[in-house]
């Protein structure tokens, strides 16, 4: 199939068909002057035929997912499989809706498993630094903990009871009184030898002293010193026995006080004993099938045993203690810290999404509390993270949370490298911090996490932390769009229906269902493709809700669907309102008329704050004989990026495959994009760029009425681009502001107009002739198009013909080599210094 | 609750056997009655006399070993000083009116309307004097025990009926206390053992209104821990006059 051949003046009536994907440049028949395309390529309709419904109320929802079998075959697999490092990192654009589509898969197959265990820390009597943690069947971590809370109660009133009991006392009494006989027997012997021998033993402020006595009394020291000699004497010797006593006595008091206070530590313990057996006995009959418990309940026991003083001296005023619900008391210790626990009928697996994954929020924390001015902590204080809560289960996190937080990412490697959750504090892990604190022990983790992420960044995390790909061996990736199909297109529908039904909106009509198909595509980017992002679609759909309503209206139609998208779009476009005020009023100079040597209209689309925009941009070329520099000055400004330049450098690359083959290259051209400050980048203007560069070399004016887009590779082949849309409607906008003359348009390559989804004015002004898109294939098509002259052919003699483009280009060329040589020789010194080596011939 | 019968209660320091609970019981009891404490210090002249006595040294504790002794005067004086410390501590953390003073001995009766504390007998402490044990005209006797069982409960009233001024003064520290008072009514007849049965609660206090003639019923009390305050139920009651106002001294 061929183009319709087209009248260079006149669109009127000249309808193009679709050209085949055969009709490539050269392959050996002349170039065509494309045609206008006909309307129907420019705006595909939605084809809802397969499903009859007058609105989404009529529409049953959609039942799965739309479009991502290769995704939800992933997230299948992910959950099902029960491997480490097999957790799922979910990709893809955040209006993909992933976490709900996610979540909406995992519930059914969470929602039948056995629920995890409980996880509880309770006290380590060994190490009360080393909290022990137990898992309990689901549901019975708070009746372990009650009970606890219970039996500590009760013991709270039995305990002091027991020890004002008149039994203890008695006993307690009679140790007392052993000792204090001891002591006093020792004590009565001495005073008893004592006064055999007329001396006292007396006691002083600092301790004991031996001294002569009368009486009862000390002998004044004036009567002591009128004793004779002997008798002062015997007085010392007498006195040095009884000191020895005395030393030998108070050698024996501290081991009868030990005697003492072990007796009474035994007495305590076997009042205890007796009084805490029964209730312990009694509270951790519920719990026989638990070991572990058990071992708790027996550490307990003997914990109260040694400690049973605590009780007794709380409650020595005979009423009971009250335990501190509290933390921070001396009861604590007994006490039991539920960390997570499931309701006692509750069935299927946790699926918890943490959304601000600081390390304490994931890993949990120990808290402390300010005491006096000090800050204390015990295992009650341990605080649950997402990994606790979600254990057995699945984690759902953000990877850009993740990754921002500091800590976290490593933190949840370890604990997935290591099988694990520990408790670590920000501060010790970074060594700010030495202080005494807790090691809580870790807990068993199994679980599958789920990252979800834009690609970007996944692609950069695989490519710089080989972790990643040791954890998240499985890759869902979720498509931005689908091919358009009826059925795909009836699919969509669907997902409206289910969206507005989610959403609380008002039913949707069948004309707005389509038009939310049509904007689908718009969306997409592709009138073959239908978009996914589901989230960009819904916020239409509630915007058109809100004019139903303030229509008050019961039911969406196009209407308010059409609205909505002109509302969101005219919220957006400030600054392409400013643009195209700007070229109005000719401050940026665009002409939308007649025919310019080394000019075009090029095309270019700006995206800001998710809003995207054509507008033209004047592309001029000056040449002159030179060194065979194609001077891009976007780039010697320092204003063009690397894919920009690259184009440059490629349609040099074509000027120089091309033309003058025979000769050196002798040109000097310079290409720029007229009054633009802020950067160029992209090769999609190539084309426009070349076909300026050409214009100004076979000195043939181009079309000014005809904006140009589309890259250009080395063999003159158009390519496709982005944004066509927006470009084709920035040129549109601006010559229908001035008023269509019916000669203007666009010229797009040919392989995107399988992407035109343009507005419908512009459909209605190329239908009614006053508006044209033309598919070009290749340059000489182009070519042809803007200058109305014939591109050419070489012939038989190797020669383009001379009335024609290409023929005008290579004679240009010529002339320039021609005009190099005579200075070369003319000025052999200027020659030689430019280091421009010419061939004299 | 403040009884005329009662001015205050008279605990006597020595300096080396500082009795930290016997104070605090008195203090409290001090505080309950609405009566003052007075805390003398006891000079005890034998003590003056060891420094001019060759051969005489004194075994000190802790370190547990002999040193001479140079100067007991200024000795006591520190003695004096520190149970003087300890006293006001003690005795003002109980909120108890209190008085210190010091005296050369324990001379002659105390007054009639004194309490005097009978402390326990610490180590190496001789027997107590018939006057320290019994002291006559006294108001009465409050015993401590070597160990105090509980502070805080019952008072246990051990009177022969129900009229006698020792129950009443029982009842009056339980109110003061907020705890409720247990009346034992004694057997006329002597001889008759009386005891509390098992499950009887642990008194923080037991009362007498006169020595009972089982005198194994207030050391059965002792041993178990619970001080035992002994009133002479002879001395007519007064009314009550409000409390005086404070006059702390250390």
């Amino acid at each position: 199939m061929g183009h319709a051949v087209r009248d260079d003046g006149d669109k009127k009536g000249a309808k193009a068909i679709m050209p085949s994907g055969s009709d490539l440049p050269y392959s050996g028949t002349p170039p065509s002057t494309p045609a206008a395309l006909s309307p129907e390529l420019l705006y595909r309709r939605a084809d809802l035929s397969g499903l009859i419904f007058t609105s989404t109320a009529d529409v049953p929802p959609l039942d799965g997912i739309a479009g991502q079998d290769r995704a939800v075959d992933a997230v299948r697999f992910a959950a099902k499989i029960a491997k480490p490092g097999f957790n799922l990192f979910v990709i893809g654009r955040a209006e993909a809706d992933m976490r709900r589509t996610v979540r909406s898969m995992l519930e059914p197959l969470a929602a039948t498993d056995e629920p995890p265990p409980d996880q509880v820390y309770v006290n380590n009597f060994a190490d009360p630094q080393r909290p022990i943690a137990l898992a309990l069947p689901a549901g019975r971590a708070p009746q372990f903990s009650k009970a606890m809370r219970a039996l500590i109660d009760d013991l709270g009133a039995a305990l002091p009871a027991a020890f004002s009991s008149e039994e203890y006392q008695t006993r307690r009494g009679a140790i007392e009184e052993v000792f204090q006989k001891k002591q006093a027997d020792a004590f009565t012997a001495l005073h008893g030898k004592a006064r055999e021998k007329q001396l006292v033993l007396l006691r002083t402020p600092m301790g004991f002293t031996l001294a002569p006595a009368r009486d009862g009394q000390v002998v004044p020291p004036e009567e002591f010193r009128n004793w004779d000699k002997d008798k002062q004497q015997k007085v010392q010797e007498d006195i040095l026995p009884l000191e020895k006593e005395l030393e030998r006595i108070m050698r024996h008091v501290p081991a009868w006080e030990k005697e003492r206070r072990d007796d009474v530590r035994k007495l305590d313990r076997d009042m205890a004993t007796l009084a805490i057996g029964q209730s312990i006995d009694e509270a951790k009959a519920d719990f026989a099938d638990l070991p572990a418990v058990i071992a708790q309940f027996e550490a307990v026991r003997s914990d109260l045993i040694e400690n049973v003083a605590m009780f007794v001296m709380k409650g020595e005023g005979g009423e009971p203690i009250v335990v501190d619900s509290g933390t921070g008391g001396p009861f604590d210790r007994y006490l039991v810290n539920v960390l997570v626990t499931r309701e006692p009928d509750a069935r299927g697996l946790p699926i918890i999404e943490e959304l601000h994954p600081t390390l304490g929020n994931l890993v949990g924390r120990v808290e402390y509390l300010s005491r006096q001015g000090a800050l204390v902590t015990n295992f009650r204080l341990i605080k649950a993270g997402a990994l606790h809560r979600a254990n057995g289960g699945y984690l759902l996190l953000d990877a850009r949370s993740l990754l921002t937080e500091p800590f976290s990412w490593a933190a949840l490697k370890r604990a997935l490298g290591q099988g694990k959750v520990t408790i670590e504090d920000a501060g010790r892990v970074l060594g700010l911090t030495s202080t005494v604190t807790l090691e809580p022990a870790p807990i068993a983790l199994d679980l599958k996490v789920i990252l979800f992420g834009e690609r970007m960044l996944y692609y950069l995390l695989v490519s710089i932390d080989p972790e990643l790909s040791e954890h998240f061996k499985v890759l869902a990736d979720f498509e931005d769009d689908i091919t358009r199909t009826p059925d795909s297109e009836a699919a969509l529908a669907r997902l409206v229906a289910s969206v507005a039904g989610r959403e609380g909106l008002r039913p949707i009509a069948r004309d707005g269902v389509a038009l939310l198909v049509e904007h689908a595509a718009r969306l997409a980017d592709d009138a073959g493709k239908l978009t996914l992002l589901v989230d960009l679609i819904r916020d239409v759909a509630m915007e058109a809700d809100f004019w139903a309503g303030e229509a008050g209206e019961g039911v969406i139609s196009a209407e308010h669907v059409a609205r909505a998208l002109d509302k969101r779009e005219w919220r957006a476009s400030r600054l392409r309102d400013r643009s195209k005020e700007s070229i109005l009023k000719d401050i940026a100079l665009i002409r939308t008329e007649g025919k310019t040597t080394g000019q075009i209209n090029g095309l270019s689309v700006i995206e800001l704050g998710g809003f995207r925009f054509g507008r033209p941009t004047r592309i001029t070329c000056r040449v002159r004989p030179g060194g065979g520099q194609v001077v891009d000055i976007e780039r010697e400004a320092k204003l063009g990026g690397p894919i920009h330049s690259k184009g440059v450098l490629i349609l040099a690359g074509f000027l120089a495959g091309r033309y003058a083959l025979d000769a050196p290259m002798s040109l000097y051209a310079s290409l720029v994009f007229e009054q633009s400050y802020g950067g160029v980048e992209g090769d999609s203007a190539s084309s426009a760029e070349l076909y300026t560069l050409l214009s100004a070399l076979a000195d043939a004016p181009l079309r000014q009425d005809i904006a140009v887009t589309g890259s250009v590779n080395q063999h003159g082949e158009v390519q496709a681009i982005g944004g066509v849309n927006e470009k084709i409607e920035g040129f549109f906008d601006v010559c229908n502001a001035r008023r269509l003359t019916g000669r203007q348009g666009v010229a797009i390559p040919r392989s995107n107009v399988q992407h035109l989804m343009l507005r419908k004015d512009i459909v209605d002004a190329c239908a009614a002739g006053r508006f044209s898109i033309y598919p070009v294939a290749s340059i000489d098509e182009g070519l042809q198009l803007l200058t109305g002259l014939p591109a050419g052919e070489r012939g038989e003699d190797g020669r383009y013909p001379a009335d024609t483009l290409n023929g005008r280009v290579e004679q240009r060329l010529h002339d320039y080599a021609k005009t190099l040589q005579r200075f070369g020789k003319a000025n052999p010194a200027a020659q030689e210094g430019s280091g421009t080596a010419e061939d004299a011939s | 609750m403040s009884d005329r019968r009662y001015r205050r209660i008279v605990i006597h320091l020595r300096g080396g056997a500082f009795h930290t609970e016997a104070v605090r019981l008195a203090g409290d009891l001090a505080r309950l009655m609405g009566i003052d404490l007075l805390g003398r210090f006891v000079r005890d002249e034998n003590v003056a006399r060891l420094a001019g006595l060759p051969a005489v040294r004194e075994f000190r504790l802790p370190e547990r070993e002999w040193h001479t002794i140079e100067d007991a005067s200024a000795t006591m004086e520190l003695a004096a000083a520190a149970s003087r410390r300890l006293f006001a501590q003690v005795a003002g953390a109980c909120s108890a009116r209190y008085l210190f003073e010091t005296a050369p001995a324990l001379n002659g009766m105390p007054e009639a309307e004194d309490i005097v504390v009978v402390p326990p007998r610490g180590a190496g402490e001789p027997a107590p004097t018939r006057t320290e044990a019994e002291p006559k005209g006294a108001a009465g006797m409050l015993f401590v025990p070597y160990r105090i069982a509980r502070r805080q409960g019952p008072v246990v009233a051990f009177t022969a009926g129900s009229d006698e001024p020792a129950l009443a003064t029982a009842a009056a520290i339980a109110a003061s206390a907020g705890e409720r008072l247990l009346h034992l009514r004694l057997p006329e007849t002597p001889g008759i053992p009386v005891a509390p049965g098992p499950g009887f609660p642990t008194p923080r206090l037991a009362v007498f209104g006169r020595m009972p003639a089982d005198t194994d019923l207030p050391a059965a009390m002792l041993r178990r821990g619970i001080p035992v305050l002994i009133l002479r139920e002879d001395r007519p009651a007064e009314p009550a006059e409000p409390p005086r106002r404070p006059e702390n001294h250390g």
